[in-house]
């Protein structure tokens, strides 16, 4: 196992804390929800690359020496579902709020 | 017997899609419509208290309830178990969900005609019955979704732009939170390669010995997204908005029992890095005090009643947490036992809300006037409570942490408690006034309140004075779940 | 367990009380304290020997055990008395809760005066407190909003010193908490600014009952419970002084006749908190009676005061005169109110306070309390004079017979008090005792004709609104931290998030330290 600086894990970081720092600038409330997007991008990408392991391959029949970790995998599709219900959410509230408001600007919604 | 457990997550769940699928049906009248929800969810609700009262001897006698999902060991697969500690907080949610449910059948009648809301009430209920009973962090996290994905749903019930903000915020906020928990989840699973609860447990001296800084990242990651999703001070901005705009009865349930859902969260994944992990730092102890002064102090201020009483949730959140935070088995007995009360007295308060609300049509304090007599009295004798005047619950759950304060020598943080107290007295006083004065104005037609609004009150007012007069009721139940819990 | 009996019986009658219609709900409250008095009145013959009752409570950590002597049962005699006479003469205000919480309001109070374990009298004390907001705001106007506000904060703030005295349990701090607390119970200076305003704004029957009973369970509680917490009493002795003369100099300046009353209740208890404060036998006697003593004759005087705004419906001094002819009756009461609490032989005023000035030892505490007194006889010539003498200024309608009873009682019991006070064995009728009272009443006359004709009389002083400035402005203050708080709060989600990032780096360094 060779110790790369690009693989899941480090980009997964990376990815979770540009979209962190990307809630924590933006002003649009669509690329508010875009950076959490990012985020959970960055955790399934680091999830992944938990249970990466250098040239396993999927256990899906018996007989592999070396072989990727599922339970990762299995749990980052739950995630994705989830993480689209929230989307799905965020933007048919977004939607709302720009009917009510006029204005997607997080400082003209504040009040 | 333990196949219950499974009930108690599946019973809400598949009551919420068959709920959700009268909202397709359009050839049945509405009446009827109604009845068949109504009844429905009574039954539903009335199944999951069966469940807990089956359950009740064993857990009550000190037992834990194990239930391993598709027979695969614990280790590996998803347990479900159920002891004394989630037993507490279970009852308790049951309890106020099902009174809430209640009070919804007229309060919410138009809302609910659509359907949407007992789908997604009772989705909560499944989240919050999932987060009590899994042994899994993994699955937590998404029960925990699950619970949140609902809640921000009914908050936007009202259908007014506040609620579409404050929904929002919570959305925005909430996630971010989840992020960071999904975030602790991994590193977890990194360093332990377990989701199991008892196998990190297991693990983790071993890991703290050796190097304790990823543990410490972690611990720092699931305090801060559960104290986001509790209120606690630097971390509560979406709170006052999401609980004053949200329907009284979710109010009742998101102050209640979601904030609980938080804190025992927060106290069951502190078990995972040993015995007294919380209290070794005394960091919660003093985010506690901040949060219960600060709540405290912005909760004065307040104009409008129901964000007064979130902003006395946060308090109040505060106090469990600083009673959490020193640790000794006096102070976590009287914070679990807090945990119950509020519970109860705050949904009370925010039901009680909703027909004062209702009855003199203002949200705001100075303007509220007319209250019909039983329902002034149910609000005074709840709000007293959370003041903690004897022989009401708060006093004596209030009594028994300021007693493990003082045992643990942190004399100053019971008198920030006494000084949160007075402070509450100064909020609290304020509404009373203005419940107790009679309508300012003539009104021929005065709303009338019917018995499914005004029996929950009364009935969460009458459990509050008993706990209060017989308090070894509550305690000797948070007796046990320390006990039992830890672990 | 004849204790337990009356409250059953009294929170029996307050349920009642809340159901019944009309008068018989009078009725029925009038024999629920009746009834009561009757029941404490059977321990009147309690030997020096305590009886103590321990009752287990189900479900309840702790039991609950009354302790029965004579202090408790003498104290709680006049709590009863005063209470029922309350009763007979709150017959013209007929609203529901009233009864209800006065009878409530009489059940807690006498389970604190007999309660043994200090957990318990807290418990009591803070449920009376309660009750007795309800009481003050009674009639629901903002100045009696505001009061009851002030009252409630104040005395849970006490109450909860005293909690919190209770769970530290030990020097240094519990006995500096528990004489906090109990000091603002008993509305001794530096905390009276409660008293000043609960007083006059409260329904008559009320303030006679909280300057009677409620006040006095602070002084109760130190006497009861100072061993327990070690307590030193000699530190009471400037908050005694203090309270003594600052009373009475705010006493001779109002207009108000019960402003003037709720005054000295503040330097009557400064009086008693001196005898307890001395560490002496004989103080500590005076003290007690002087407790009692001033329950009746206080009792008396603002009953009587009340008959007047009553009859008027003029609280202003300089606006009343020349009742005497028209009320007689109510003048004679209020004049043996005044002659009591002045300390004119032989009235119960003069027993006790002739003790309590023997009992004083150093020259210039004895002087302090000579002018105490002085001044107490010219605030009550003012207030006598100005009110029955004169010329007649207001009309006036006539005061029912029940409200009258209760003056007849008490003028009584001051009269045979005084006469027939059982001392043990020590003799205040001395000529010196005597001779003393007339040097004071000279010295309170000379006091009044100087005030009189510096026209110093009705100017209310910038101090008394300086103590109350204080307590405005911490409450300001605290108002105003919590909008600049709510002000920081309402920022962008950006804020929010970035907040939440802080917090979690700042856990983390924190857990890492």
């Amino acid at each position: 196992m060779s110790l790369h600086l690009v693989n899941g894990i480090t980009i997964g970081i990376v990815l979770f804390l540009i979209g962190v720092f990307g809630c924590m600038t933006q002003r649009n409330l669509i690329k508010i929800v875009l950076c959490l997007d990012i985020m959970f991008l960055g955790l399934i990408l680091f999830f992944v690359g938990l249970g990466y392991t250098e040239g396993g391959t999927a256990p899906i029949l018996g007989g592999y020496s070396v072989y990727v970790d599922p339970l990762p995998q299995t749990l980052m599709l739950t995630t994705v579902v989830v993480e689209l219900s929230v989307t799905s959410l965020a933007l048919a509230l977004a939607i709302r709020v720009y009917e009510q408001y006029k204005t997607l600007d997080i400082e003209e919604v504040r009040t | 017997m333990s196949e219950l457990l499974v009930g108690m997550v599946i019973t809400p769940l598949i009551s919420a899609f068959l709920l959700s699928l009268t909202a397709v049906s359009h050839r049945v009248p509405h009446t009827v419509m109604m009845r068949i929800r109504n009844t429905f969810s009574v039954l539903a609700l009335t199944a999951l208290v069966i469940q807990l009262l089956l359950l009740a001897p064993r857990v009550l006698s000190g037992e834990v309830v194990t239930y391993t999902l598709g027979g695969w060991t614990p280790f590996m697969g998803i347990a479900l178990r159920l002891d004394a500690l989630s037993f507490m907080v279970a009852a308790v949610s049951v309890v106020v969900s099902f009174l809430g449910m209640v009070y919804s059948f007229s309060y919410m009648e138009h809302i609910r005609g659509l359907g949407k809301y007992d789908a997604f009430y009772f989705l909560m209920v499944a989240g919050i019955m999932g987060v009590l009973l899994t042994r899994d962090i993994f699955n937590m996290y998404v029960f925990f979704e699950i619970l949140s994905i609902s809640v921000y749903i009914l908050i936007t019930t009202g259908e007014k732009k506040e609620n579409y903000r404050a929904s929002l915020k919570y959305l925005i906020l909430g996630s971010v939170s989840s992020a960071f928990f999904l975030f602790a989840v991994g590193i977890t699973y990194a360093i332990t390669g377990s989701l199991n609860m008892d196998h990190i447990a297991q693990v983790m001296p071993a890991i703290m010995e050796e190097d304790p800084f990823p543990v410490y990242i972690i611990f720092s990651l699931i305090l801060g997204s559960m104290g986001v999703k509790s209120g606690l001070v630097p971390l509560h901005f979406w709170l006052p908005d999401a609980h004053s705009m949200a329907p009284s009865p979710v109010s009742a349930l998101l102050s209640g029992i979601v904030l609980k859902i938080s804190i025992y969260g927060l106290l069951r994944l502190s078990f995972l890095f040993g015995d007294s992990f919380l209290a070794s730092d005394s960091v919660l102890m003093i985010v506690g005090v901040v949060t219960v002064v600060v709540g405290s102090v912005l909760a004065l201020v307040q104009k409008d009643l129901k964000r007064m009483l979130a902003y006395s949730s946060i308090s109040q959140v505060g106090l469990i947490m600083t009673g959490l935070g020193i640790g000794t088995d006096l102070a976590v007995q009287g914070a679990l036992f807090h945990v119950v009360n509020h519970a109860l007295m705050k949904s009370g308060l925010f039901l009680c809300a909703g027909v004062i609300i209702h009855q003199s049509r203002s949200r705001e304090i100075s303007r509220i006037s007319g209250v019909s007599p039983g329902m002034a009295l149910c609000f005074v004798i709840l709000s007293l409570g959370i003041v903690g005047v004897p022989p009401l619950n708060g006093f004596s759950s209030k009594l028994v942490i300021l007693y493990g304060a003082v045992e643990a020598h942190y004399t100053s943080v019971a008198g920030v408690i006494v000084l949160a107290s007075v402070l509450s007295c100064g909020y609290y006083f304020r509404v009373v006034q203005s419940v107790l004065t009679p309508r300012k104005w003539k009104r021929t037609y005065n709303p009338p309140v019917p018995w499914t609004m005004s029996f929950p009150v009364y009935f969460l007012t009458a459990v509050c004075v008993f706990l209060g007069v017989f308090p070894l009721l509550g305690l000797s139940v948070a007796e046990l779940a320390i006990l039992v819990g830890g672990g | 367990m004849v204790i337990l009996g009356i409250v059953a019986v009294l929170v029996a009658g307050a349920v009642m009380a809340g159901i019944v219609k009309g008068r018989k709900r009078r009725y029925l409250s009038l024999v629920c304290a009746v009834l009561s008095l009757a029941g404490v009145l059977t321990y009147a013959d309690t030997g020096t020997v305590p009886e103590v009752y321990r009752i287990a409570l189900w479900m309840n950590p702790v039991e609950l055990s009354l302790r029965v002597d004579t202090l408790s049962v003498a104290f709680s005699l006049v709590v009863s008395l005063l209470f029922t006479l309350a009763f007979l003469y709150s017959g013209y205000m007929d609203i529901g809760r009233f009864y209800s919480l006065l009878l409530l309001d009489l059940a807690v109070v006498l389970l604190a005066i007999f309660s043994e374990s200090v957990l318990f009298f807290y418990a009591f004390l803070e449920m009376s407190t309660i009750i007795t907001y309800f009481l003050i705001i009674h009639r629901g106007t903002p100045p009696s909003l505001n009061a009851g506000f002030k009252y409630v904060l104040m005395n849970v703030g006490g109450a909860v010193l005293i909690l919190l005295a209770i769970v530290v349990k030990g020097p240094p701090h519990a006995p500096i908490l528990f004489v906090t607390g109990c000091l603002v119970k008993m509305g001794s200076i530096p905390f009276h600014v409660w008293v000043a305003d609960a007083h006059p704004q409260a329904p008559t029957p009320v303030s006679a009952v909280l300057s009677g009973a409620m006040v006095k369970l602070g002084v109760y509680a130190v006497i009861r419970f100072a061993p327990v917490f070690s307590l030193d009493n000699s530190a009471l002795v400037p908050f005694a002084l203090l309270s003594m003369m600052g009373g009475v100099i705010l006493a001779l300046v109002q207009k108000d006749i019960k402003k003037i009353l709720a005054y000295h209740t503040v330097s009557q208890v400064g009086i008693i908190l001196l005898g307890i404060g001395l560490e002496s036998e004989l103080g500590y006697t005076g003290a007690i009676l002087h407790m009692i003593n001033h329950g009746v004759f206080k009792g008396l005087l603002f009953l009587s005061v009340g008959c007047v705004i009553f009859a008027t419906g003029e609280r202003n001094v300089q606006e009343l005169g020349g009742l005497l002819s028209q009320m007689p009756l109510v003048g004679t009461a209020c004049l043996v109110g005044c002659l009591s609490i002045s300390g004119v032989f032989p009235f119960n005023g003069f027993v006790s306070k002739t003790l309590l000035f023997h009992a004083v030892p150093s020259g210039w505490m004895k002087g302090v309390l000579f002018l105490t007194c002085a001044g107490t006889v010219a605030s009550f010539t003012k207030l006598f004079r100005h009110t029955f003498l004169g010329d007649v200024k207001r009309s006036s309608q006539p005061v029912p017979g029940f409200m009258k009873i209760p003056l007849v009682v008490l003028s009584g019991l001051c009269l045979g008090l005084g006469v027939f006070q059982g001392l043990g064995g020590y003799n205040v009728w001395t000529g010196s005792a005597v001779i003393e009272c007339l040097l004071m009443i000279g010295t309170g006359l000379a006091i009044y004709g100087v005030a009189w004709k510096m026209k110093i009389l009705f100017r209310i002083p910038e101090i008394e609104l300086t103590v109350d400035k204080f307590y405005s402005q911490a409450g300001r203050s605290v108002r105003k931290i919590g909008i600049a708080l709510d002000v920081l709060c309402a920022r962008d989600i950006n804020y929010y998030v970035a907040f939440m990032v802080v917090t979690i780096l700042s856990f983390l360094f924190w857990t890492t330290l």
